[in-house]
Formats: C-alpha cells, sequence, structure tokens
C-alpha cells in the first residue's frame, strides 16, 4: 500500500473533486471525494497529526493500519492508501498543520441509516444475508486473533449492490497470547457493550463482538436499538430485568467482577427477551438471537458457530438484493439530519399551536384545528429514538 | 561494503538498549525490523543514524501494544547512555520514519506463535516446562 505526499491544500483540490464531509466523530471528519484522475468517489478519514502533540503519531491510528493491513476480505472495508497532507514546502513533518488521512472506498449506506429510515421495507432474505455477511467478515476478523471492538450498526456499511463492508477499526486490536494481559475496559459504544465490559471485567474476548452482532440482529428486528441506555447503569438495568440477574452460579465467577455490587442492586424483573420478541414467535431466529444475547461469555457462541445456526439455510435463502436501496445514502448523518429536520419541524408546529393557544382566547373555533394531526404525533415518536442516536455518537 | 557494517553495528546497540530496557523480544525485533527496511531506501548519510533507531524502537513500542511515553521511553535512554536526545527532534523523525517504512509496520515473527505454545495448557502437561523455555 503506498503512501502519497501531497505539499499543500491546494494540490489537495487538484487531486480531488466534489470534497464534502459527511461524517464527524472523536477521531476527525470523514470526507467524501471523487478521484479527478480515476473518477472514484473514495472516503478520507482524516488524523490530524499536530506537531504540539507530546506523543507523535497517534498510536491508535498505527494500531488501525496495522489491523486493516492484516485483513483481506470481501466483507471488511480495506484501506486504499494513505494520504499525508502539509501546508509548508520544508516537508510535512515540520509542519504544525499537517493532516494525514485514510484513504477507503466510498460505501454510501450503513446499517444505522437502512433501518430507521420508514421507507425501506425489510425482508427476512436481506436481513439474513446482512447477517450472513457481517458474521464471514466478523469470523475472519477473529481468525487472525483480532477483535474489533466497536462494532454497531453505523459500523457496518452497504454498498449499492447489498454487500456489507465492516468498517472503523479504530479500536480494534490484537489479542495477545498471554491469558493474563488486561485490556482497556471502555470499549465498545454503550448501546452494544456487553454485560462482562458493563460489569468491569478487563479480560475479556472476542466474544463482545458477538454480542454487539447480537444488538445488531435485534435492531434489525425491532427497527430500533435493543438496549438504549442512557448510562452504563441504566445499560445493565435494561439487559438484566430482560435476562435476569447472573450468579456465580449462572456465569462463573461474575460476583468477582469489579463492578458486579454497584450495577446489580435494584433491578427489577422485565419481559425475557422471547416475550420482548412475542411477535417473532416460532420463528428460528429468535433462537439465534438468544444464543448471541447470552451474559455470560463463555455460553456466549462464537462467531463460527452462529454461522453455521440453521437459521442461515432455511428459507428463505440469504439474498443481497432482495432489497432496494435507495441511490441516495442512507447513513449515521442521514439518520441526524433527518432527526434535526423533524426536531425543527416539531418547534415550527409547537410555535404555531402556541400561537393559536394565545388566538383561542378570543375565538373558540380554532379550538379543533390548534389540535396537531395525528401525522406529527408520530414524527415526535421518532424523535424521542433518534435522539438516542446522537447521544451515543458523542462517546467513543 | 561500509554502510552495511555500520548498520549491523547499530543494529547490534539498538539489540543490547532494548535488553536494557528489558523490553519483550517482539518489540526489539520490530525495532531492529523498522531499521532495516527504513535503509533500504535511504543513505545512512541521510540522517542521524542513532536518533533514527531510538525512533525505530519508540515506533515499535507503539506498533506492538507495549507502549511508553516518550519523556518516559527518552528517560530510559538517558540512564543508559550519554546522548543528549531532544523529544521533538524524535517526532520529527518519526514521520520520516514512518514514511520511510511506508506505514509497513506489520512484522511477522515467531515471538507470539511460541509464546502461545510455551503457554498452551494441553502441551505443558505431556512436555518438560524447563525443556520448552530454553528453546524460548
Amino acid at each position: 500500500m503506498p503512501s502519497v505526499v501531497i505539499h499543500n491544500v491546494r494540490e489537495l483540490r487538484e487531486r480531488y473533486e466534489k470534497v464534502l464531509v459527511v461524517g464527524e466523530g472523536a477521531y476527525g471528519r470523514v470526507l467524501k471525494a471523487t478521484e479527478r484522475i480515476t473518477k472514484e468517489i473514495v472516503a478520507l478519514k482524516s488524523i490530524p497529526l499536530c506537531s504540539g502533540d507530546k506523543e507523535g503519531f497517534p498510536i491508535s491510528t498505527i494500531r488501525e493500519i496495522n489491523q486493516l493491513k492484516t485483513f483481506n476480505h470481501n466483507n471488511v472495508l480495506s484501506l486504499r492508501y494513505l494520504l499525508l497532507v502539509s501546508d509548508t514546502k520544508e516537508g510535512w513533518a515540520t509542519c504544525s498543520r499537517s493532516e494525514a488521512y485514510l484513504v477507503f472506498d466510498y460505501v454510501p449506506h450503513d446499517l444505522t441509516g437502512i433501518i430507521s429510515d420508514p421507507g425501506i421495507l425489510m425482508n427476512e432474505a436481506s436481513i439474513k444475508s446482512y447477517m450472513q455477511q457481517l458474521l464471514t467478515a466478523v469470523v475472519h476478523v477473529h481468525s487472525f486473533g483480532s477483535m474489533h471492538c466497536d462494532i454497531k450498526s453505523s459500523n457496518v456499511l452497504v454498498k449499492y449492490d447489498g454487500t456489507v463492508k465492516l468498517a472503523d477499526f479504530g479500536l480494534a486490536r490484537f489479542k495477545n497470547p498471554n491469558p493474563n494481559v488486561t485490556y482497556c475496559n471502555n470499549v465498545v459504544t454503550r448501546w452494544y457493550r456487553p454485560p462482562e465490559l458493563l460489569l468491569g471485567d478487563n479480560k475479556y474476548n472476542e466474544k463482545i463482538d458477538v454480542w454487539a452482532v447480537g444488538c445488531i440482529l435485534a435492531e434489525f428486528m425491532d427497527r430500533r436499538p435493543i438496549y438504549p441506555g442512557s448510562d452504563e447503569k441504566d445499560m445493565c438495568a435494561r439487559i438484566f430485568s430482560m435476562m435476569g440477574v447472573p450468579t456465580n452460579s449462572t456465569w462463573n465467577n461474575v460476583e468477582g467482577l469489579k463492578l458486579y455490587r454497584v450495577m446489580t442492586s435494584g433491578i427489577a424483573k422485565g419481559p425475557s427477551l422471547r416475550d420482548h420478541f412475542a411477535s417473532f414467535r416460532g420463528f428460528v431466529v429468535v433462537d439465534l438471537l438468544e444464543a448471541l444475547l447470552q451474559i455470560d461469555p463463555n455460553k456466549r457462541i462464537s462467531a463460527e458457530q452462529a454461522l453455521r445456526h440453521p437459521w442461515f439455510s432455511q428459507a428463505p435463502e440469504p439474498s443481497k438484493s432482495a432489497l432496494k436501496l435507495p441511490t441516495e445514502s442512507r447513513n449515521e448523518s442521514w439518520v441526524k439530519k433527518q432527526f434535526a429536520e423533524q426536531e425543527k419541524r416539531r418547534m415550527q408546529s409547537h410555535q404555531q399551536q402556541m400561537l393559536r393557544n394565545g388566538n383561542r382566547k378570543r375565538s373558540i373555533d380554532t379550538l379543533n384545528a390548534s389540535q396537531p394531526p395525528p401525522k406529527k404525533q408520530q414524527k415526535i415518536t421518532n424523535t424521542v429514538r433518534y435522539n438516542g442516536h446522537t447521544i451515543t455518537n458523542t462517546i467513543h | 561494503d561500509d554502510e552495511y557494517l555500520i548498520l549491523i553495528k547499530n543494529i547490534q546497540k539498538a539489540s543490547l538498549l532494548c535488553m536494557r530496557f528489558n523490553f519483550p523480544l517482539h518489540v526489539e525485533a520490530s525495532a531492529i525490523m523498522f531499521f532495516k527496511r527504513f535503509f533500504l531506501g535511504h543513505s545512512i548519510m541521510e540522517y542521524d543514524i542513532s536518533k533514527i533507531m531510538l525512533t525505530c524502537i519508540y515506533i515499535s513500542c507503539k506498533a506492538e501494544d507495549y507502549y511508553q511515553d516518550l519523556s518516559h521511553f527518552l528517560a530510559k535512554v538517558q540512564e543508559v547512555t550519554t546522548a543528549e536526545v531532544d523529544p521533538k527532534e524524535i517526532l520529527k523523525l518519526e514521520l520520516v520514519v514512518l514514511q520511510g517504512l511506508q506505514f509497513h509496520m506489520l512484522v511477522y515473527h515467531p515471538y507470539r506463535s511460541v509464546f502461545a505454545f510455551v503457554h498452551d495448557p494441553e502441551l505443558t502437561k505431556s512436555l518438560r516446562i524447563s525443556s520448552v523455555n530454553e528453546i524460548y
């Protein structure tokens, strides 16, 4: 993989056209651009490099590059090349405002967008295909002794033809062969964080990715995240009220975990997973979901086992093209934009209502008109749901 | 030729340095690999060779999940050598080296597999541990 050095922003403009910001996160920005010569659309993930930084080239980026180079799979988003930009002549190493970009293929959709677009009608064949591709990618990643550590619906990208691409290896790491090595506990976006992490375990393994895949499957079935907890405690409450509080007899040594006491106090029993998905009763998919969302990581199935689950061999067969995807991209930033627009519209209708309420004193006739039409009510419920998305995206 | 001899000499120095720091074997091995890779594309006349060496060790710490603070790392260097090293210089060289490596920072060496092999619970039962540890 070659790295390309560019000396100033002007050269960048010469190389690419139609540069647009498509996403922003804790790590930096993601740009979409068209390469002027080849006319290929690429995604540029920016990494700011400031010389004032004490630690030099960010270690997370080094990890990400190493991870991306290891994998070679159709369902894993591959790194094309690295782009280094500086705006002085002396070379980018001395420049204070240099930037590096990881250049990927541009993939228009992601699962967050597809799932929350009410205009897209899901069918089982396509969900099955997406899950199958996602699991093959996860198996590939795990086969190198690596963990992705940030699987969530917005990191699973989908091409127009329905090919799934697993992306964002910013938190991924290789497992150390030494079983006593501890890892950082604060990984995975909150809604997709498995119970062992929530309970403060720092000797976790690749099963954390399996849990996240399970959350995505549940999201497909429900069309909303299954555990949208507002904080760690709330996450635990939501998970354990559905699955029951684990004890030493159901999960070996769970009570020895650091946060066990704090997290398991005062949890009310809620509907079980099967009750939650009562409308799917009798379907094999619930069986798979239960295996993926097993709170004890030792009992949770591996990605490979999940792939051999009977659901995938049952009719309807997985089909990439069963779902007609829109030509406009449906991704996380689209969801955010929709949410912002709805919020605006809601505010407007609220203001109008206030005005009307003011008028009501003068005329009783306007009373009927002041009631919001049911359509807008619908939008308000949507708003609450999307709100969670914006919350999760701030933590990384 | 002479350039090659100088490189060999420096590799020995790097290895010695890593041993003094008690760095794991895979960090040392990667550092040496980076060093070799870098000088495939550069002449030893271009940069200060000992500083490149230190930078390689520093990058290797990052790439092999054995991270040290730069200041901490340099303090260690000060302990064993007399060389004065400016952290800014290392940072500057870091990008030069990374680019010289073309960001190829994956090194496949046997240490991880051997470690896993040695610590495989099934194996240790059947083999005498001491003999395996000797090989390792």
